[in-house]
């Protein structure tokens, strides 16, 4: 490759600028009257390149060697450090013996297993053995908060049963157990779970509809023990001039947490205007399809929204 | 603060010395109660770890209030399909109570050829509903095997199958 090195600055000249093969700069002239027009300069240009033209092989000669060298040390090195690491390697024993006691391994293996044992409860599903049988604990949650747990203490004979438990009187436990137990363990606490998941999901949202939005509440919210069945007067504005509503929500399957029949009334002699009328349905709707505690919070945002366009 | 050796704690756990042959029978009988737990729950977990970061400032200590975040990991398999499921828990105690959120919830999965798992898959972790996954993990399995189970009785082989009707909202 050409290179055209080493162009010279010449005090008082304009420079012509080209970008040459190589991709770089390669000033082509001088614009100088002074040294005998634009041609002679181009001429003493062509002399030094060609002067050059000898040096670049000689230099390219160079770096050639100066290329190989490093190569051939590069592999003497490279050589070098197999042998060394394959010296280290050999002198490390395959099998190195240390003094580990049996009780220390016996020991590490069960704090592994007591710790995979606590692990089961994130199943959702967990259990002791007893005497008489096994305990047995089901957690629940819902959307992600960790609530409570509830336990059976199975005894196990033939027939299987119930030695004691700790499951709300009006979950329908001897249903499942009538249905279930006897023939299929599994099936029975799977069941029980569906129960108690949705149950603790129920009361979790009527919980925080009380703790946390209790303003948006005009009076107590009614509930029972069950929480499917959910009573209450509410304001989606508790400070603006919005009228109250009454939601009526039924959760007929309870095996879910959301209702299965809303019902949203204006508690009012005069008709609702359309907006109102509006503004009602997409409640019920609303009740439907979210939380409870997600759709006040939901009501709260639109406040906030309100009294920030209210400032301004 | 004075920190008890490892065997220490043991062994003052297990009210005075414990011989090797008391521990390899505690040790068969935690074994057993693991094996009893994968047949219940049909969730066989190999490995589990957990990390606690207490998160309480000292501004906190003086109104009461305790916040420690819970970091957990843990793998295992569910007849032919393993998981890895990483999970953390916050733990918020204040005067009147105490509660525990999951806050985050990452479950890897094999690759399989059942696109029905990745779906609920990726819905448990948007829920961050921790149980369904497993619940759901373990009814998919199930259902395969007794799918698996009929065909091979009909000799029929089939690639496509249809999982959703068994999964509920």
């Amino acid at each position: 490759m050409f290179l055209y090195g080493g162009c010279a600055k010449h005090a008082g000249s304009q420079w012509l600028a080209f970008e040459g093969e190589d991709g770089g700069n390669s000033s082509l002239g001088c614009v100088s009257p002074r040294r005998g027009g634009v041609l002679a300069h181009l001429e003493r240009l062509e002399a030094e390149s060609r002067k050059k033209f000898e040096e670049p092989q000689g230099a390219e000669s160079a770096l050639g060697n100066k290329i190989r060298n490093l190569r051939s040390l590069r592999d003497k090195l490279r050589a070098e450090v197999n042998r060394r690491q394959a010296g280290v390697e050999a002198s490390v024993e395959p099998d190195q013996t240390f003094e580990v006691s049996e009780q220390e391994v016996l020991e590490k293996k069960r704090e592994n297993v007591k710790s995979i044992l606590q692990a089961y409860r994130f199943t959702g599903l967990s259990g002791k053995r007893t005497s008489r049988g096994v305990c047995v604990s089901i957690s629940t949650a819902f959307e992600g908060n960790l609530l409570d747990s509830y336990f059976v203490d199975l005894v196990i004979q033939k027939p299987l049963r119930i030695h004691h438990h700790s499951i709300p009187v009006f979950i329908p436990l001897e249903e499942i157990a009538a249905k279930y137990l006897q023939s299929n363990i599994q099936h029975f606490l799977f069941s029980l779970c569906e129960y108690l998941n949705a149950y603790s999901g129920r009361k979790y949202q009527a919980d925080r509809l009380q703790s946390d939005f209790a303003a948006f509440l005009a009076g107590p919210l009614e509930r029972n023990s069950l929480c499917n069945l959910l009573s209450f007067t509410y304001k989606a504005e508790p400070s603006g001039q919005s009228f109250p509503f009454c939601a009526r929500l039924l959760y007929k399957d309870i095996t879910r947490t959301l209702p299965t029949d809303v019902t949203v009334t204006y508690q009012g002699t005069d008709a609702l205007s359309t907006s109102w009328e509006e503004q009602r349905a997409s409640h019920e709707n609303l009740f439907c399809t979210k939380p409870l505690h997600q759709v006040f919070a939901s009501f709260a945002r639109r406040e906030e929204k309100l009294d920030m366009n209210l400032l301004y | 603060l004075f920190r008890k050796s490892f065997q220490e704690i043991y062994q003052s756990d297990s009210e005075g010395w414990e011989t090797s042959k008391d521990l390899r029978s505690n040790l068969g009988n935690l074994e057993s109660e693991l094996l009893f737990l994968n047949t219940l729950t049909g969730i066989n977990i190999r490995k589990y770890s957990k990390k606690i970061e207490n998160l309480t400032s000292t501004e906190m200590t003086e109104r009461r209030i305790k916040k420690v975040l819970q970091r957990h990991k843990l793998s295992g398999n569910c007849h032919m399909i393993t998981f890895q499921v990483e999970f953390q828990i916050l733990e918020f105690q204040n005067k009147e109570n105490l509660s525990s959120i999951i806050t985050d919830l990452n479950i890897i999965m094999e690759s399989t050829a059942y696109s029905e798992l990745s779906e609920f898959v990726s819905r448990a972790e948007e829920r961050r509903d921790l149980f369904m996954f497993f619940r759901s993990l373990h009814f998919f399995v199930e259902w395969c095997e007794y799918r698996k189970r009929t065909f091979k009785h009909f000799k029929v082989v089939s690639k496509v199958f249809k999982f959703k009707h068994m999964m509920k909202k």
